[in-house]
């Protein structure tokens, strides 16, 4: 017994290596790790390390390259993930084990395939990322507008020329990232299945032409760093209420409008997506997605199986995804959790809403995100080079598709 | 002899320097990408010739060095003179003051140019733009002025700290000249063009290289501005933000043939720096 | 001049010296105001609202009792690699800048331009492979590793060579004629060009306080990093962490040093005049 209890342990020899891409989240997995030594073995070791945002994906590469020192599990957002994706991808194929774990079933659909290409899955989402629109409780009252009404952008867009004639306000903020995640409501994205770039030309012109045509009749309104992701932003245009309504993910509702604009408290709403009119007449489903994190296993770790322990754990674990929601706002893809209490309470910020609720109805509508090592890429080339050309009527919608189309075919590894 | 005090540094240059160099040169002749890279020749070196960004990013890093040693160099002669005159008392607080910028650290300095460069509500715009009855410039969005943007950001960091050595240069001139010229014209202009100028030369020089350092091989100036975006129709970019874009997506054989290729027309410029004038004078 | 006169120029100056003391004491006082606002008041427009609400010094302690950063780890160990960066940097630069400057050799001009361009090129160039090699080195995840590296400078020889080239011919001869090897005679120069040393070892001691890349290739322990790694890893997306923080450990990085030098200029300028005497 004694030998047995000692191989076991030694079996667990080096603590795991655990990279994570913010400070926040690195403390997040400290608990959880203090957890499952609580609750499931208590000889579990592991080391979380945090690095920036922006150096953790570098790091990783560089130790990927070098194969020094590569850590055994790593949190990664999907934008970012894609960049792996070409050659040799690091990272193991976690197809089999999710199916063990029945996580095939539990996980929202759409979020099964954010980490997966060509027939192999080497992520689990953590968080469902719907788009909502959040809106302006107030001043929707203010300048009688009914939030129900806003049924199609159509609607949206009539009622924010009233906005910008009668009051001098914008109605809708716009940011890069709506290009993909206006496509993706609309049934396309920015790369096809068969490794295409922008498949479907037309949809993609008419998302250009929209926000572009938005931005000229001032129905639209673009941050002065043609970023919503802006501190700056969100403590004047919006905390001066020259905008109504924002696109944006939960978490952004949850973190960025609470911080930043405090006192704006029950006076945000949230609902979903205006819908546009489809070319074979249905109307689009009623919400998006953009971004996500995950987690990912090493292909070269020795610990993959303990790896895998501590993952599920996290993923399927009801204290776990209650935490993250409740102190990172980060809504579980685990479907199981969407039962639980704390989720699904009225957000006194969001005006006693009941926001876990509208996400758990939107949640069969969240699209899939087309995997593709240049996805990283194509949203950086036009985030950096291409939407302030448009936005300044530079250049028009089809001349920037076809300009990011052709750097696009053309980049590596050119698959 | 002279080997003997050259040694040292010798031998740490070969050692952290030399051999990552030819670590790095190798890298810009294999393919790009995490996996085993294959051999592929000047492939990249081809193709950064006919690559327009490549070209754009060059313009700029010469546009942007340029800009900022044709701006700070006099700036900096100006706040020393000045500063030569002012009480002696004061001089701890000057230095704190010259020092200041290039301490701090560029993540603060990146929050920090959030808050001055942003559009209308920019500190810039608020305090000297829009008061002069001008519409607010979008320092970081606008293709005509991101360039202005970056170099006024660099003048701002290291003036003080080149005020400091030009003032160093500045004392360090032996009175005696100043005497003699002063025997031949009581123009204050002259003995400055004539006598400190002159004598300046080995730190203007130092300035000079000290700022393409900055301009062609250290990051964080265009960092802290833009992060990693060359900007609006690549207004901004830099040889080094390519370099940082091209490694962003893992291709390490392109991005390192970038900085490789720098590397002669530098030791070009440099020749020319130290060795032509030598000639002439 | 008269004595009326110079406190005329002496007041003009400092007059027109007014606006860049603003430029650079304004955004360092928006610095440490920073500590104490919170993130929503941060980021309001410099206008509107540079003066915190409530001067809070939660931040502050939390910083110090290491809650979000080691922050003494940290902190130590960008002072010990900056440290002994200037240090190793002003040595070996000082030697080779003595050696450019006083002796001619085959390929000196060869030399002294390749060792110049190799800092002019983008670090970039330099990373992964000298990631490697810092490993194999057995250096990995070390300030050494971190510091060794940063001890060779361009920019320290040019700024040797020129030191050591203006120091007038009749010190050199005097050393020489006691019949000094030539070691002794650069041991007696150095007291001479001791605001040189320090004066570079302050710009190298800054450049190495600023490193990113290498040190973040480099170092992975938490109580490994360096203070601006340390700071990187706050930046959220979400900016959920407070910016005080950040705030309050630049300042502790800066006030320090900034103090130390000017107190080290004062000390020099005196021994400088000295110099000029003769």
């Amino acid at each position: 017994m004694a030998l047995g209890l000692t191989f076991a342990g030694a079996l667990q020899a080096k603590p795991l290596d655990i990279w994570i891409s913010s400070f926040q989240d690195q403390l997040y997995y400290e608990g959880m790790v203090k957890l499952y030594k609580e609750t499931v073995d208590n000889e579990f070791e592991a080391k979380v390390q945090s690095f920036g945002f922006r150096e953790m994906p570098e790091k990783l590469a560089v130790s990927v390259k070098t194969g020094i020192n590569p850590p055994d599990v790593v949190q990664l957002d999907e934008v970012l993930f894609g960049a792996f994706l070409g050659g040799e991808v690091p990272f193991a194929d976690l197809s089999g084990r999710i199916k063990k774990a029945k996580l095939d079933k539990d996980i929202a659909k759409s979020r099964q395939s954010l980490f997966a290409y060509k027939g192999k899955t080497y992520g689990i989402a953590q968080s469902l990322s719907a788009m909502v629109l959040y809106y302006r409780v107030d001043l929707f009252k203010e300048l009688d507008i009914d939030p129900d009404s806003l049924t199609t952008w159509e609607k949206l867009v009539d009622t924010g020329k009233m906005v910008v004639e009668k009051h001098g306000k914008s109605m809708i903020a716009l940011d890069p990232t709506y290009l993909g995640i206006l496509l993706r409501q609309r049934d396309s994205d920015l790369f096809g299945r068969d490794g295409s770039v922008y498949p479907d030309r037309e949809a993609a012109i008419e998302v250009l032409g929209w926000m572009q045509k938005q931005m000229k009749s001032r129905v639209g309104m673009v941050p002065e760093r043609a970023s919503i992701f802006d501190p700056l932003f969100f403590n004047s245009a919006i905390q001066y209420g020259e905008v109504l309504t924002v696109v944006g993910a939960d978490w952004y509702g949850l973190d960025m409008l609470q911080q930043f604009t405090p006192d704006l408290k029950g006076k945000w709403g949230a609902m979903p997506l205006p819908a546009w009119k489809l070319p074979d007449g249905r109307l689009s489903r009623r919400t998006s997605t953009f971004a996500g994190q995950g987690l990912m296993i090493n292909k070269g770790s020795q610990q993959q199986d303990a790896a895998w322990k501590f993952i599920e754990f996290v993923i399927t674990n009801k204290e776990s995804n209650a935490r993250r929601f409740l102190d990172g706002n980060s809504f579980p893809a685990y479907r199981p959790a969407w039962k639980d209490e704390r989720l699904l309470q009225p957000n006194e910020f969001f005006n006693n809403q009941k926001f876990g609720e509208l996400l758990v109805r939107l949640a069969p509508e969240v699209p899939e995100v087309v995997s593709h090592p240049n996805r990283a890429k194509a949203v950086f080339l036009f985030q950096e080079t291409f939407f302030t050309s448009l936005i300044y009527g530079e250049l028009k919608p089809a001349e920037v598709l076809d300009k990011m189309k052709t750097m696009l075919e053309a980049a590596e590894p050119g698959l | 002899m002279p080997f003997l005090f050259l040694l040292p540094f010798l031998f740490f240059l070969l050692l952290f320097w030399v051999i990552p160099l030819v670590g790095g040169v190798k890298m810009s002749l294999h393919a790009n990408g995490l996996g085993r890279a294959e051999f592929v020749g000047l492939e990249h070196y081809q193709a950064l010739a006919k690559d327009e960004r490549y070209i754009t990013a060059l313009r700029n890093s010469f546009t942007y060095t340029l800009a900022s040693i044709v701006v700070i160099v006099p700036l900096a002669l100006w706040l020393a003179h000045l500063l030569r005159a002012t009480t002696r008392r004061l001089r701890p607080v000057m230095t704190f003051a010259l020092l200041l910028p290039a301490l701090t650290p560029p993540s603060v300095l990146a929050m920090l140019f959030l808050m001055v460069f942003h559009g209308k509500n920019g500190l810039l715009n608020q305090l000297f733009v829009m008061p002069l009855g001008l519409e607010p410039v979008s320092w970081l969005k606008d293709p005509d002025f991101i360039l202005s943007g970056l170099v006024l950001q660099t003048v701002w960091r290291w003036t003080g700290f080149m005020t400091f050595f030009i003032l160093a240069g500045m004392e360090g001139i032996p009175r005696v000249y100043y005497e003699a010229a002063r025997l031949v014209t009581g123009s204050r202009w002259q003995h400055f063009w004539h006598v400190t100028l002159p004598q300046l030369r080995p730190v203007l020089l130092f300035v000079a290289v000290y700022l393409v350092v900055d301009g062609f091989s250290l990051f964080s100036g265009a960092f802290v501005l833009l992060g990693g975006s060359g900007g609006t129709a690549d207004a901004g970019l830099l040889t080094v933000t390519y370099v940082f874009q091209k490694t962003r997506f893992f291709e390490y054989g392109t991005a390192s043939a970038i900085s490789v290729s720098l590397l002669p027309l530098l030791m070009l410029a440099l020749w020319a720096a130290l060795f032509l004038r030598r000639r002439t004078a | 001049m008269s004595a009326q006169g110079k406190t005329v120029r002496g007041a003009l100056s400092l007059l027109l010296l007014g606006p860049f003391l603003m430029a650079v004491f304004v955004p360092f006082l928006w610095m440490v105001l920073g500590i104490f606002k919170t993130n929503a008041e941060f980021f309001q427009p410099l206008t509107s609202a540079f003066f915190p609400a409530h001067y809070e010094w939660q931040n502050v302690v939390e910083l110090l009792e290491g809650k979000w950063v080691p922050f003494w780890d940290v902190f130590g160990n960008s002072l010990a690699v900056s440290l002994g960066q200037a240090f190793g940097a002003v040595t070996l630069s000082a030697m080779a800048g003595y050696a450019f400057a006083r002796f001619t050799f085959f390929g000196k001009r060869l030399l002294f331009v390749l060792a110049v361009a190799l800092i002019l090129v983008p670090r970039q160039l330099f990373a992964v492979p000298l990631f490697s090699w810092v490993n194999e080195l057995g250096l990995s995840d070390s300030l050494l590793g971190v510091m060794l590296p940063g001890v060779v400078t361009g920019l320290g020889v040019i700024y040797f060579t020129q030191v050591f080239r203006q120091v007038p011919e009749e010190y050199l001869q005097a050393a020489r004629v006691c019949g000094a090897a030539e070691l002794r005679v650069f041991l007696t120069l150095l007291p001479l060009v001791w605001p040189a040393l320090l004066s570079y070892g302050m710009i190298h001691f800054i450049l190495a306080w600023h490193e990113h890349l290498i040190p973040m290739l480099v170092l992975t322990s938490e109580t490994k990093q360096t203070l601006p790694l340390a700071l990187a890893k706050l930046y959220d997306v979400s900016q959920r962490t407070p910016q005080g923080v950040q705030m309050a450990a630049s300042t502790f990085a800066v006030i320090p040093t900034a103090v130390l030098f000017a107190v080290c200029h004062r000390k020099f300028k005196s021994s400088l005049s000295d110099m000029l005497v003769h």
